[in-house]
């Protein structure tokens, strides 16, 4: 007679100092179920955010984001979920600089699941490369936390020229890098062995765990926020969405890949677009900014004073948004309380949630060996699901 | 694109007649208030139906109302979403102390309603293992 063994898996590290601890049932070697005790980080962000004003909770959210390393995600989707509900339009030269922003997350979360998998088959010359790209990569990002962080409807500045050789340098490794990944990574024959046909997920399946993103793409489904509901400026953009067929591992990775190309693409039109004199500013962004406003007036002191020490009355009581992050839609929740100032309730979801969720029955079947590599394929970062 | 809410909130008024549904607000998104018995019914309707198919159920979000005394009122509000239509649709209830789970619909359920019984208190029946999400018991 056999019976089932209880196999603790962690708390273990997913890549960026998170934590999770899972325990499986494994029964003639064969996983029978899992159970996954996710909120050893959790930090109470959503209550924090309740009691700060909207450039408070943007700037925490940056943090947040360089936190569980999707830089600039949640803030992006923050503040257009605000400017919707003034319904005024965001000045096209923010939206060329947004998309830019984001679609280099876009290439970093990707990296670093590569990095994840590499480290995992111990391919060193692929990790020495990846990891390289990753450091170049995060020093632009240093570069944006400086001078061009988000505020609502504007930049401070424009991209100066020496930035933009250096993001044109870095497009340059990551087309490199990304033949190199395709010839010396998905074509590898170990590499291939143990992914193709792993970690299986039906696109119906997607669906009822409400999964988006690259897992959601790479089972079949046809469906990014970008292409199917352009929000800003990428109905300007020409890009394609590499779409998969059955949805296994190996498939992920090869729509990551793809992505990367797209997203590098993408950064290309939007550096065009932002060689000529298009505006950056308006009315509504300029009163974040000291230096654009004349203080002659008491009125405009006054006005200055409010929105930085009490926040921007909010026009609307419940507003929601949606972008596509790196890994899966993001979607925030906001609801006002009666004042217009304050916060009722403040929700955010990433796609790594609804992957974890859904790994619970992906996992089933498979031998214990395989729940690495299973995990690093859904890309999933534990700070995202705590909050 | 209201006028495709329109027509949307009005099919669904017409087919679920025997609920008793009202719409609240239909900027950018529909959103219908409905009683919490119907909430089960009303949610396995908009899955299987072929006109409107909402095959995602995106988040459940519990909003706690500030007055407080006998008449406090607590509020759950379930997102659902169509990727055929492109719209999403909010489904407000008040709950008093509890409601039916939609895990047998909805896969994504069981997560949700375990945070917001977590956060919040409100029992969701029928739920086959309502723990704790986030903080553990062990902790």
């Amino acid at each position: 007679m056999k019976t089932t063994t209880l196999f603790e898996y962690g708390p273990i590290c997913s890549g960026s100092g998170d934590l999770v601890r899972i325990v499986f049932e494994i029964k003639d070697s064969k996983i029978v179920t899992s159970n996954v005790f996710p909120g050893y980080n959790t930090q109470g962000l959503e209550d924090k955010l309740k009691y700060k004003t909207v450039l408070q909770s943007a700037k925490l959210l940056e943090q947040f984001d360089f936190d569980c390393s999707a830089p600039f995600s949640t803030t992006y989707c923050f503040l257009s979920v605000i400017e919707k509900s003034f319904e005024e339009p965001l000045p096209i030269g923010t939206q060329f600089m947004r998309a830019l922003i984001n679609e280099f997350s876009r290439i970093y979360v990707h990296l670093l699941c590569f990095e994840r998998i590499a480290t995992l088959f111990q391919f060193s010359p692929v990790l020495s490369t990846v990891t390289h790209l990753i450091k170049e990569v995060n020093r632009l990002f240093y570069l944006f936390e400086q001078d061009y962080s988000l505020y609502p409807f504007s930049f401070r500045r424009r991209f100066a020229n020496d930035i933009k050789d250096n993001m044109k340098s870095v497009l340059n490794q990551v087309t490199k890098v990304c033949d190199y990944l395709e010839k010396n990574l998905l074509n590898n024959t170990i590499f291939k062995i143990r992914t193709v046909n792993l970690g299986l997920i039906t696109k119906a399946e997607c669906l009822a765990y409400s999964i988006s993103g690259v897992t959601y793409r790479a089972s079949g489904g046809e469906w990014d926020l970008r292409q199917s509901k352009p929000y800003d400026s990428y109905h300007h953009l020409d890009f394609k969405v590499p779409v998969g067929t059955h949805g296994d591992a190996y498939e992920r990775y090869c729509v990551r890949l793809e992505e990367i190309r797209q997203s590098s693409h993408i950064i290309m039109q939007c550096l065009d677009a932002l060689s000529s004199d298009i505006p950056i500013q308006n009315e509504m962004g300029n009163m974040f900014f000291k230096e654009n406003l004349d203080f002659k007036s008491s009125a405009s002191l006054m006005t200055y004073v409010q929105t930085v020490s009490r926040g921007m009355s909010l026009p609307q009581k419940m507003m929601q948004g949606r972008i596509e992050g790196g890994r899966g839609e993001t979607s925030i929740y906001v609801s006002i309380g009666e004042d217009a100032y304050s916060v009722n309730s403040f929700k955010i979801k990433t796609g790594s949630y609804y992957n974890l969720q859904a790994f619970e029955s992906i996992v089933r079947g498979h031998v214990y060996s395989d729940i690495a590599i299973i995990l690093a394929s859904l890309d999933i970062n534990m700070k995202e699901v705590d909050r | 694109m209201t006028i495709f809410l329109e027509e949307l909130s009005e099919y669904i008024k017409k087919r679920l007649s025997d609920y008793k549904i009202e719409l609240i607000s239909m900027n950018d998104v529909l959103c219908l208030q409905v009683s919490s018995r119907d909430v089960y019914n009303i949610l396995s309707f908009l899955q299987h139906d072929t006109h409107s198919r909402f095959e995602r159920l995106e988040n459940i979000i519990f909003m706690r109302n500030q007055q407080e005394g006998e008449n406090e009122k607590n509020t759950v509000l379930y997102v659902l979403s169509s990727l055929e239509k492109k719209v999403s649709l909010h489904i407000k209830t008040d709950v008093q102390r509890e409601v039916r789970s939609v895990t047998d619909i909805y896969k994504s359920a069981g997560w949700l309603e375990r945070a917001v019984w977590e956060e919040s208190g409100v029992l969701f029946l029928d739920h086959r293992d309502m723990r704790h999400l986030f903080r553990n018991y062990q902790y």
